[in-house]
C-alpha cells in the first residue's frame, strides 16, 4: 500500500517536473524513495505525477542566526523543524504537464503506483538491474539492451572497489537465470576478457562463503543463488614452453590453453592486430601492413615456419618485395613487428596438435572467459582484437541478430581511447555502432568514460556508474547524472550503483547482491566429501 | 553632563518613558513590604521549578472602515486580528503551546452589531480557509478607539491564556501589566518592559539605577489602579558604558491577592532565571527586556496572523461582493 509522507509545500516553485515537498515529521523518507502525487483538474481529468526523491533537507524555522540552535538546545529559544524533500519527476500519467498544488498530499510509491512511476508496467520484456535502497527490485527494459529499440551497457568507476566485473557478471547472470530470453536463452553466448585478477576464473564454481541475505536478495530478483551453469574458461598458452598449458595461477584444471597457429594468422590477417597501439602516424604503415597481410594469405606454403620468430623474419626479409615503400617506413614496420614478437609471439605457434582444441570458441558453451590478465598490453590488445572480429564476422555470417552475443570489456579506454585509431578501436566501433543490429551486445567497463572514445559510450543505452572520482564525475560524460546523484557517485559502497536508463529521466541507485559463483580460489565450494573414485 | 543612549532602536518607543520622579509616593505605593532594608535583593540560587510558561499576544488592523448608515454619523470600525500564545519551558525544550487567533469586526457606537450587513461581511475566505471577524462594540467613536477595542480584545485574550496555563504551571510569565486578569491567585507575573510610571518615589528609585543583572529591588505595593498589586524591579542586562543607568531593567507584577510569601518566591524566581533568557543586541533590538522566548514567541504569532495584504485583498472583494 502507497502510504502518505507529506504535502506538497507551497514555499518553493512546484513545477510540472520537479517539486518540493514537506515531510511529515512521523515519516522518513530517504533518497531514491518513489513517490507520486494526483492532482484532480478542474475540468475532472485527473493526472498522476510519479518521481524519485533527489534532495532531502532539513532545517530550522524561526532561526535567523546560526546559533540560534544553541539556545535552542538549551530550551530558550523555541524553534520549529522542518524536513522538505525535492522530488524529480520521472512519469506524468496521462501526460498533461501541469505543477502539483501546495498542499496535495505526496505518498510513497508502492507495488503497482511504483512500478507505473519507474516504467516497469510499460517494459515488455524486463532484466532485473538490482535492489532498490528500500530492497524492491528494479528493472531495466530488454527492448534497450537486445537490439530492438538499442543496445549496450558502459560502466564507469574507480577500480578495487570490484564493482564493475561484479556487476557486468550480474546483470549476465540475471539475463540467462530469469528466463526472458526464453528459449534463446540457451544459445545465447556471452565472452567475458578477465583482464585483472583471476577472480573471473570461477564463474561456474558456486560460492562458499555466500551469506544467507544474498540468497534472500537473489529470490527477490526472482534469481537461484548459483554458479553459472555453462562455462568454458580459456587461458593463454604459457610462454617458453612446449607443452601447451594454461598460463594461470589458481585455477588450471578446465582451463583450455589457447593459441593460434600461424597458418590461422597469415589466411585470418591477423597481423593488423600486432600493431593495435593507438598511433596517429600509422598511415604508411598501414599500407605496409596491408600488403604484407595480403602477401601472407596468399603464401602458398607456411609449413617450415615452426615458430612465430621465424616468420618474422621471413616478413621481414620479404617485406620489401612485397611492398615498396620509403625505408623509414619498412623500418617502423620491421621494429614494431619484431617489438610485438617479443610480447605475442608464444601466442602464434607453427605446429599445434589438435589445433582446434585450442583455438577460443565461444559458441561452445553459454558463457566464454578469456584470461588475458596475465599478458603484456601488446598481446591483450591481440587477443580481444583477434576474438572480436572473429566472432563478429561470424555473426555476419549467420545474418541473424538472435541469439544475442554479450561482449564482457573492462578496460575500454585501452582498446577504445579517445584519440588516435587503432584496429581494435574500429572493431569496437563496429559493434557499437553495428552491434545493436547484429545481435552483439557490447558490457563495456572502464575507470574513466572521459577517456573512452565518445561514440561508444554514445551508443550505450545503459549507463552504469559505480563509485566516481569527484573530478571525473563533474566531466560532460555523466551529463546523465543529476547534481545529487553525481556527489552521491563519490562515496558509491562497493555493491551500488547508479544506473541511467532511456526511459527513466532520473538514474536510479541500485544494489545488486554479492556474487553466487566463486570470485576467487578461497570462495570454491570444496566437492562435498564424496568418494572421489565415483568418476571411475 | 553627560549624554547616554536609550539603547532601543528609533522606530521602537523608548523603553523608558518616566516623565518624573516625585519625591513622594504620596500613600499609593507601600516600599516597605518585606519588611527589609530598602537594597538590592540577591535571590539564592535553587534549581528552577517547571514548567515555566512565557505568554504573548500580537494584533494587526487589517482594514479601517466608515460605517455608513446613511445619518451622516461618522460611525468608525476596523477588521482586525490578533493572536495569543505561549511558550513552554521545561528542561531544555522550549515550544510553543496554545497559539489561538482571534478576528473582530470592531464597531464604533451607534451602529448595531446584528446588522445584516455586518454579518454577510465578517466572513472572509482565502483558500481553504474561512476567516469569521466576530462583531464586537467599540466604546466611542473617536479615531483610536477601534484600535483599543481590539487591544482588549487580545489582552482579555492573553489573560485567560495565562490564567489556563497557570493551574499546570510554575510561573506564567505574561505581557505587561496585570490588568486584566481575573483571578487573584495565580501564580501569574505580569512583565512590564516599557516603564512608563515610577511608582517609587526618587529617593528608592536611585535603586533601580544601581541594581546588578539578576538582582532586584525589594517588593512594594502598588495600591494605585484596579487591583493592589506587589512589584520589583529587576535587572536582566547590564547597559553598555554609552546607555542610561535604567536601560536593561524590567518593572514585575504580582497579585497582592498571592500572599506576601509567594509573590516573594515569584520575585526571587524571576531574578534567578529570567537573565538566561535574554538575547543578545543582535538577536533582538528591544534586548535585554525583550525575553528570547517573547520575542520568539511574536514572530510566530505575527506569522500566524495570516499574510496582511492577502487578507485586506479578501476583505476588500468581499465587502465589494457584499456591496453589489
Amino acid at each position: 500500500m502507497s502510504t502518505e509522507i507529506g504535502k506538497v509545500l507551497g514555499t518553493q516553485d512546484a513545477e510540472p517536473l520537479e517539486f518540493w515537498i514537506a515531510v511529515s515529521p512521523d515519516q522518513v523518507v530517504q533518497l531514491d524513495d518513489v513517490v507520486f502525487v494526483t492532482r484532480e483538474l478542474p475540468n475532472g481529468g485527473r493526472v498522476s505525477l510519479y518521481g524519485i526523491v533527489d534532495i532531502l533537507k532539513a532545517r530550522h524555522e524561526g532561526a535567523r542566526f546560526d546559533s540560534d540552535v544553541f539556545l535552542s538546545e538549551q530550551g530558550i529559544f523555541p524553534l520549529g523543524k522542518s524536513i522538505i524533500a525535492h522530488v524529480s519527476v520521472t512519469r506524468v500519467e496521462p501526460e498533461i504537464f501541469v505543477p502539483p498544488l501546495p498542499g496535495q498530499s505526496v505518498f510513497r510509491a508502492a507495488g503497482a503506483d511504483r512500478h507505473q512511476a519507474l516504467f516497469f508496467d510499460s517494459m515488455n520484456t524486463k532484466f532485473p538491474l538490482g535492489l532498490s535502497r528500500d530492497g524492491e527490485v528494479v528493472y531495466g527494459n530488454l527492448e534497450f539492451l537486445d537490439g530492438s529499440r538499442g543496445a549496450h551497457i558502459n560502466i564507469s568507476g574507480i577500480s578495487g572497489v570490484a564493482t564493475k566485473t561484479s556487476y557486468a557478471t550480474f546483470l549476465l547472470y540475471g539475463l540467462f537465470q530469469s528466463g526472458i530470453l526464453e528459449e534463446q536463452a540457451t544459445n545465447t553466448r556471452a565472452i567475458i576478457f578477465n583482464v585483472k585478477g583471476e577472480d573471473l576464473l570461477f564463474l561456474d564454481k558456486p560460492n562458499a562463503r555466500r551469506k544467507p541475505e544474498t540468497s534472500e536478495a537473489y529470490a527477490k530478483l526472482g534469481l537461484t543463488p548459483n554458479a553459472f551453469s555453462s562455462v568454458a574458461i580459456f587461458a593463454p598458452v604459457k610462454a617458453r614452453e612446449e607443452v601447451l598449458l594454461p598460463d594461470t595461477g589458481s585455477r588450471q584444471e578446465g582451463v583450455t590453453a589457447f593459441c593460434w597457429t600461424i597458418e590461422e594468422f597469415c589466411r585470418e590477417r591477423y597481423l593488423r592486430f600486432l600493431f593495435a597501439e593507438a598511433d596517429d602516424e600509422t598511415s604508411h604503415l598501414s599500407a605496409v601492413i596491408d600488403r604484407v597481410e595480403a602477401a601472407l594469405a596468399l603464401e602458398a606454403d607456411l609449413s617450415p615456419y615452426e615458430t612465430f620468430d621465424h616468420l618474422v623474419d621471413f616478413i621481414c626479409l620479404s617485406v620489401t618485395h612485397w611492398v615498396s615503400a620509403a625505408q623509414g617506413t619498412i623500418a617502423a614496420f620491421e621494429r614494431r613487428l619484431r617489438a610485438a614478437s617479443f610480447r605475442i609471439g608464444h601466442l602464434i605457434r607453427g605446429r599445434v596438435s589438435e589445433s582446434d582444441r585450442h583455438r577460443i570458441d565461444w559458441k561452445k558453451k553459454q558463457v566464454t572467459v578469456v584470461d588475458i590478465h596475465n599478458l603484456h598490453d601488446r598481446a591483450k590488445r591481440f587477443v580481444v582484437g583477434v576474438v572480436l572480429r572473429r566472432m563478429f564476422e561470424d555473426k555476419e555470417k549467420t545474418g541473424t541478430a538472435r541469439p544475442l552475443v554479450f561482449i564482457v570489456l573492462d578496460e575500454l579506454n585501452k582498446y577504445a581511447p579517445r584519440d588516435g585509431w587503432s584496429p581494435i578501436k574500429e572493431v569496437l566501433l563496429d559493434i557499437s555502432e553495428r552491434g545493436r543490429s547484429l545481435g552483439v551486445i557490447l558490457i563495456g567497463a572502464q575507470q574513466t568514460a572521459s577517456e573512452v572514445e565518445r561514440r561508444v559510450v554514445g551508443n550505450c543505452a545503459f549507463r552504469v556508474v559505480g563509485r566516481l572520482d569527484l573530478a571525473e564525475a563533474s566531466r560532460d560524460e555523466y551529463r546523465f547524472l543529476t547534481a545529487a546523484s553525481r556527489g552521491r557517485a563519490g562515496i558509491l559502497k562497493p555493491g551500488s550503483v547508479i544506473i541511467h536508463q532511456p526511459e527513466i529521466p532520473t538514474p536510479l541507485l541500485v544494489q545488486f547482491p554479492f556474487p553466487s559463483w566463486a570470485t576467487r580460489v578461497s570462495e570454491v565450494e570444496k566437492s562435498g566429501g564424496g568418494d572421489p573414485f565415483d568418476g571411475f | 553632563m553627560m549624554i547616554r543612549i536609550d539603547p532601543w532602536p528609533a522606530e521602537y518607543e523608548s523603553a523608558f518613558q518616566i516623565e518624573e520622579l516625585e519625591p513622594d509616593s504620596e500613600g499609593k505605593v507601600y516600599t516597605e513590604v518585606e519588611n527589609i532594608e530598602w537594597r538590592a535583593v540577591e535571590p539564592k540560587p535553587g534549581p528552577r521549578p517547571e514548567p515555566l510558561h512565557f505568554v504573548d499576544g500580537v494584533r494587526r488592523v487589517e482594514t479601517r472602515i466608515i460605517l455608513d448608515d446613511e445619518t451622516g454619523r461618522i460611525i468608525r470600525g476596523l477588521f482586525g486580528s490578533f493572536a495569543v500564545g505561549c511558550v513552554r519551558v521545561e528542561q531544555n525544550t522550549a515550544a510553543f503551546q496554545e497559539i489561538r487567533v482571534g478576528r473582530r469586526i470592531v464597531v464604533g457606537t451607534g451602529a448595531p452589531l446584528e446588522d445584516q450587513v455586518i454579518a454577510d461581511a465578517n466572513s472572509v475566505k482565502i483558500g481553504n480557509t474561512e476567516l469569521t471577524f466576530e462583531p464586537v462594540a467599540a466604546s466611542d467613536n473617536k479615531p483610536a478607539a477601534a484600535v483599543e477595542c481590539l487591544q482588549n480584545s487580545m489582552r482579555e485574550a492573553e489573560a485567560r491564556l495565562a490564567e489556563e496555563l497557570s493551574r499546570d504551571s510554575a510561573c506564567v510569565f505574561a505581557d505587561g501589566p496585570l490588568t486584566y486578569f481575573a483571578g487573584i491567585n495565580q501564580p501569574a507575573v505580569g512583565v512590564i518592559k516599557r516603564l512608563v510610571e515610577a511608582y517609587l518615589p526618587s529617593p528608592q528609585f536611585d535603586l533601580v539605577r544601581r541594581l546588578r543583572t539578576g538582582r532586584r529591588t525589594p517588593l512594594f505595593m502598588i495600591t494605585k489602579g484596579q487591583y493592589d498589586r506587589y512589584s520589583w524591579y529587576l535587572r536582566v542586562g547590564e547597559p553598555r558604558a554609552v546607555d542610561h543607568d535604567v536601560a536593561g531593567v524590567l518593572r514585575l507584577e504580582v497579585r497582592t491577592g498571592l500572599g506576601l510569601q509567594r509573590a516573594i518566591e515569584l520575585a526571587d524566581l524571576s531574578s534567578t532565571c529570567l537573565p538566561n533568557f535574554t538575547a543578545e543586541s543582535f538577536r533582538d533590538p528591544r534586548s535585554p527586556q525583550n525575553l528570547m522566548p517573547v520575542g520568539s514567541l511574536e514572530n510566530e504569532l505575527r506569522h500566524r496572523l495570516g499574510d496582511s495584504l492577502t487578507i485586506r485583498r479578501a476583505i476588500e472583494a468581499r465587502l465589494f461582493q457584499v456591496s453589489q
